[in-house]
């Protein structure tokens, strides 16, 4: 309609909801974590350590909660009782996300999928050994449920599936892909509708997508309902076809809180010996070679680390991007210069050349050979894509931005390799909500990135170098709908943002 | 390839055996000679100035409440109509005519074919649906099986010519056939003696007619043209009809004969004569022309001091560099025949009267190649001297002496370095066509020929000055820039560098920009976008990828109204470019370098203002009815 735009007043009528709900609501948080749902004798006695957390800055709204560490994740974004702009609420957003980044990199129970190992108590955290799995990475993979042919995916609890590349895998060790072009949809070495990316030491970039047990199971459906199985297109499409399309559970404090949907994406690297370790989340990993047919084990690092979270009121989701700090050179502005990590870079050689216009030099080839070649060792190892960020992390609003989350969070966990993390960007919708609630409209029914999409903010610019390296600029990412998170998936919007099933399902 | 090929990626459809619409088949009533006013035509009139001023429409009505953020033009109406829209609508008497690209629900069921909706623009209710099925040899080449032209509607009667080749008049009121004239294959019935399909058995596309209609002053003569230029084969034509019969007065073959002579009308290729001898009057040509291609696609324009017509021709065909893969490039310019030009014709007997071909230096770079001339002409006056203003997908905009077709000045429309040189990417022609988005040198794209893609493939709009306002306003053109984004080298136009229209100050001897610029490197304009700080959304010129300006401008008051291949429509102020309201029509199509979007300009009318679109979904297209509400009480 005509513009210029404000936040209309229904909005913020649904806004002053949220916060009243927030604040009514945030005490309840440590009381209601899905661990609570286990009976008493599965859950391990906790044991809590004090630790103090540091207050906020002075310059950090008040209407962001204090830090916390626990693997509780939030029910709610905490937010102030007025807001003018999505900028004066970015605090609020970045709390959420590092809280969440927090809970979901938590130690995991060792008896149920899915949740965290003493949530309440942070020495679990603080004090956990490397390569401890986390909550996220015992989320079921996308091979799981989407990979299945003609099985039926297993249940959340169960740990195994029908169908696995590796055998003699231990459970819940992950599995990453090496495919060749056309061999599936499972393109774990390619980014999202775009192209490996090759790191200093020569070797392909695995990613991973998992979904927590809410999003599974709703894909999954009930067993006495095939008609609800939506990993097989026939009974995705017709929902897809609905107004506003599928529209998986959604995190909620009302009326108690329930947890909704999240999927998350990994990128990884392979550890060699030239890499410190002790800077990266690490874990065991089977690299699968659908050439060879064949698994080898190897140790990788956490280089990415992608959080969508479908939280009430966001139905087009909170999206929160994670990398670990030796990835690429800092921001330019940043100064005064800090030294290169003591291994260098992970995708960047530490100097100016190659150019890298559109913050890459070259695309590798779709399908480049593994370093080592399987069976070639004489092949020469593919060359390393030199890699900048474009996208500069926030530093507005000023004193309260995404670096001084960063550097507040950094702090906060010093000691443990989450202090190698940072929190890139967090996008969110501004003006949320479907049907009578909000301007969510599909595409295909004239919906219009960003105000379709809830009114996205930031609208540009929110990507991940080890995910998005190709699409850093709004030109390259044209063909994605756009270099940012819910610009990308909202084209989506018809499978709830998630290109996964609206992809995968077969 | 040209604008054609690179948008028509609308899926083929099942094609039917031909049926037409119920026909009726008589004779209009004579003409009056009055022209009507408002937007009945393309471009507004038959000089096609884009301009409006019986109109409430100005910057001080639709600028937004600053309280609110709202302006009073808003959307009254989106409607969903069953295809696609590629062209600009006409508007007469309150009732709105729009052309679909592609109609989905053709009377016999296939999909394939078009339509013509009149819409009543104070209620958004489609009154009338003249509908076309098209049968399998009729398919055309680039999936379009409708229209892509304005209608004409004037003295109680609708005429446009359609992608079957066929050119209709149907009654105003009821939308039902008066006469239908086939200027694809032969129509004696119409005098009408010529078979213009060469090529098609071998795959290569029809003939068909892109042209919106104009008519002479008197109501007696109506131009349209028919060709093809995807066809090297193929022959083109201009037509002169009587509105009341659809009979042909006369026929201009655009392809050049005989090397430095112009060809005389009625004079017919005897290739695209099937029956032998034509029809009195008529005579063939046993030969071949110098040159094929040289269709006519933009809308002809008339002018009734010089009682001329001026037709924008497309490039020849074959092209020096159509099959290009390495070593020096030939440059297309000049190129023979009336291709990549304007050429001038008497309105009463079709005699040729004067040719314009855009020069050499005019090329942003020196290999651009397919140049064409998509635009239609627009005549004015400039110091007392009637004009011919053309622009060229090269990126030229060229002023014309109307009687001469000689240039009083031109100008490059696409934006250089302060120091004159090329921005990389600007116009890039990448020698890799596979790769997509990539990054090419000034040395790789000034030695590899390619299409300019960020030039202007339509009408300049006619802003004619004013001494009344605040401040006395120089008259100015305004430009739409940039053509498809369907290709590799780019999505659009480089939009950090290159304004998705140009404002030209139309009294200035360089032809310099009429609106603010700061002093980057390149200069752009200062007030042509902003941040809405509630919604974090950067709006207008140089903001998002890949937004071209495909579309003619149109004028309205002290306003310029401009769509974009976002797909959006933007109005800005004509005195200094602020952008005061924009809307969205719809998304681009999905995938591929941002897929494609299309709206041709706006049309306008009283207070109203009207945008067709090809975007995604919605059947592929959408018409929005803009108009001035009320403020709340």
């Amino acid at each position: 309609m005509g513009k210029t735009q404000v936040l209309g007043s229904r909005s913020m009528v649904l806004i002053f909801a949220i916060v009243f709900f927030t604040i009514a609501n945030y005490g309840c948080q440590s009381s209601t974590n899905p661990t609570d749902n286990k009976p008493l004798s599965q859950m391990a006695a906790p044991s809590p350590t004090q630790v103090q957390v540091p207050p906020w800055p002075s310059g950090f709204p008040t209407s962001v909660p204090p830090a916390a560490i626990n693997g509780n994740l939030l029910f709610a974004v905490p937010l102030p009782t007025t807001i003018n702009s999505p900028l004066q609420i970015r605090p609020n957003f970045d709390y959420f996300s590092w809280q969440s980044f927090i809970a979901l990199n938590w130690p995991a129970s060792a008896s149920s999928r899915g949740t965290p190992d003493q949530p309440n108590n942070p020495s679990v955290f603080l004090s956990a050994a490397a390569g401890t799995p986390v909550v996220w990475g015992t989320y079921k993979d996308s091979f799981d449920l989407f990979g299945q042919k003609d099985q039926r995916p297993s249940s959340w609890d169960s740990p195994s599936s029908p169908i696995t590349p590796c055998s003699n895998v231990p459970a819940g060790q992950k599995v990453l892909m090496f495919t060749t072009k056309g061999d599936t949809a499972l393109m774990q070495t390619n980014q999202a509708f775009s192209f490996p990316l090759i790191d200093q030491r020569s070797n392909l970039v695995y990613y991973d997508v998992r979904y927590n047990q809410a999003q599974y199971n709703f894909v999954r459906g009930q067993d006495n309902d095939p008609t609800s199985w939506l990993y097989l297109l026939k009974n995705l499409t017709p929902k897809e076809n609905a107004q506003f399309g599928v529209q998986m559970p959604m995190t909620t404090t009302a009326p108690t809180n329930t947890l909704g949907s999240i999927m998350v994406k990994a990128a990884w690297r392979i550890k060699t010996d030239k890499d410190d370790a002790s800077r990266y989340y690490t874990s065991a990993a089977q690299i699968y070679n659908s050439q060879t047919k064949s698994c080898t084990p190897a140790t990788v690092l956490l280089v990415g680390l992608h959080i969508a979270h479908k939280i009430d009121p966001f139905t087009e989701w909170v999206w929160s991007t994670f990398e670990q700090v030796d990835n690429v050179p800092p921001d330019s502005d940043i100064s005064p210069k800090p030294a290169p990590p003591p291994n260098g870079y992970s995708f960047n050689n530490g100097t100016n050349t190659p150019k890298t216009t559109g913050g890459y030099d070259y695309k590798p080839a779709l399908s480049p050979t593994p370093c080592p070649s399987p069976g070639n060792a004489s092949q020469p190892c593919p060359k390393p894509v030199q890699v900048t960020r474009i996208n500069a992390i926030p530093n507005t609003p000023t004193g309260a931005s995404t670096r001084d989350f960063n550097a507040y969070y950094q702090q906060l966990l010093k000691g443990t390799v989450w202090q190698y993390y940072q929190l890139v960007v967090t996008q969110w919708p501004f003006n949320p909500g479907i049907g009578s609630n909000g301007p969510f409209t599909l595409m295909q029914n004239g919906g219009v990135y960003p105000q379709g999409a809830g009114s996205a903010f930031p609208v540009n610019g929110a990507v991940n170098t080890t995910m998005e390296t190709y699409f850093q600029t709004q030109n390259d990412a044209a063909g994605a709908g756009g270099n940012s998170c819910m610009s990308c998936h909202y084209r989506a919007g018809q499978s709830d943002f998630s290109w996964g099933l609206n992809r995968r399902a077969h | 390839m040209d604008k054609k090929s690179e948008i028509a990626l609308i899926k083929r459809r099942t094609v039917a055996p031909a049926e037409e619409a119920a026909v009726i088949t008589g004779t209009a009533p004579a003409a009056t000679g009055q022209l009507p006013s408002g937007w009945w035509m393309y471009h507004g009139n038959p000089e096609h100035t884009g301009y409006v001023s019986d109109s409430d429409l100005t910057v001080a009505k639709i600028t937004p409440d600053p309280k609110t953020g709202t302006s009073p033009l808003t959307a009254l109406f989106t409607l969903q109509l069953g295809g696609p829209v590629l062209s600009v609508p006409a508007i007469a008497d309150g009732f709105i005519y729009v052309g679909l690209a592609n109609y989905h629900q053709t009377p016999d069921g296939t999909g394939n074919g078009g339509a013509l909706h009149k819409i009543d623009i104070q209620t958004g209710t489609t009154v009338q649906t003249f509908s076309w099925n098209l049968g399998g040899d009729n398919e055309d080449a680039h999936s379009f099986s409708g229209m892509g032209c304005t209608p004409m509607v004037t003295n109680d009667h609708v005429y446009f010519g359609a992608f079957n080749g066929k050119f209709y008049c149907l009654n105003k009121d009821t939308l039902e056939q008066i006469w239908v004239t086939d200027l694809r294959n032969e129509d004696l019935a119409h005098n009408q003696p010529i078979t213009n399909i060469n090529g098609v058995g071998s795959g290569y596309p029809a003939a068909v007619i892109w042209t919106s209609p104009v008519i002479s002053s008197d109501g007696t003569k109506l131009y349209v043209a028919c060709g093809e230029g995807e066809n090297p084969q193929m022959y083109s034509f201009v037509f002169c009809l009587d509105p009341a019969t659809g009979n042909v007065n006369w026929i201009y073959c655009t392809n050049v004969y005989c090397t430095g002579k112009a060809n005389q009308p009625n004079v017919l290729p005897a290739q695209a004569v099937q029956t032998l001898p034509p029809p009195p009057g008529f005579s063939v040509f046993n030969g071949e022309p110098i040159v094929m291609g040289c269709s006519v696609w933009g809308a002809i324009a008339y002018d009734k001091d010089l009682n001329r017509i001026y037709c924008p021709t497309g490039n020849q065909q074959p092209e020096p560099d159509g099959n290009w893969t390495e070593g020096p490039i030939k440059p297309e310019l000049p190129s023979p025949g009336f291709s990549n030009g304007l050429l001038s014709l008497d309105a009463q007997t079709g005699e040729y009267k004067a040719f314009f071909q855009v020069p050499f230096e005019s090329n942003y770079r020196v290999s651009d190649f397919d140049i064409d001339i998509g635009s239609a002409p627009v005549i004015t006056n400039l110091d007392g001297r009637k004009v011919v203003i053309i622009t060229c997908k090269n990126g030229g905009f060229f002023v014309l002496d109307a009687d001469t077709l000689e240039i009083v000045k031109w100008r490059q429309l696409l934006p250089y370095h302060n120091d004159g040189t090329w921005i990389e990417t600007v116009d890039a022609h990448p020698r890799d066509q596979n790769a997509l988005n990539p990054h090419v040198s000034n040395e790789e794209s000034n030695t590899t020929p390619g299409e300019n893609f960020s030039g202007v493939f339509n009408t300049a709009a006619l802003y004619p000055g004013s001494s009344d306002n605040p401040q006395t306003i120089s008259p100015r053109f305004f430009i739409g820039m940039g053509g498809p984004n369907y290709h590799n080298a780019s999505p659009g136009i480089d939009y950090q560098s290159t304004p998705f229209m140009r404002a030209i100050d139309f009294n200035s001897a360089t032809l310099t920009d009429a609106w603010p610029m700061d002093n980057g490197d390149p200069r752009k304009y200062l007030n042509c976008s902003h941040i809405d700080d509630t919604m974090g959304i950067y709006a207008g010129m140089y903001t998002a990828a890949g937004e071209c300006g495909l579309s003619s401008p149109a004028v309205v008051n002290d306003v310029v109204f401009c769509t974009t291949s976002k797909v959006s429509i933007y109005a800005f102020d004509v005195r200094d470019g602020k952008l005061l309201w924009w809307d969205d029509l719809g998304a681009q199509t999905d995938g591929y370098n941002g897929g494609y979007g299309y709206c041709l300009g706006p049309a306008i009318w009283k207070d109203y203002v009207v945008a067709g679109a090809l975007v995604f979904g919605r059947d592929g297209g959408v018409l929005k009815i803009y108009g001035l509400t009320p403020p709340a009480a």
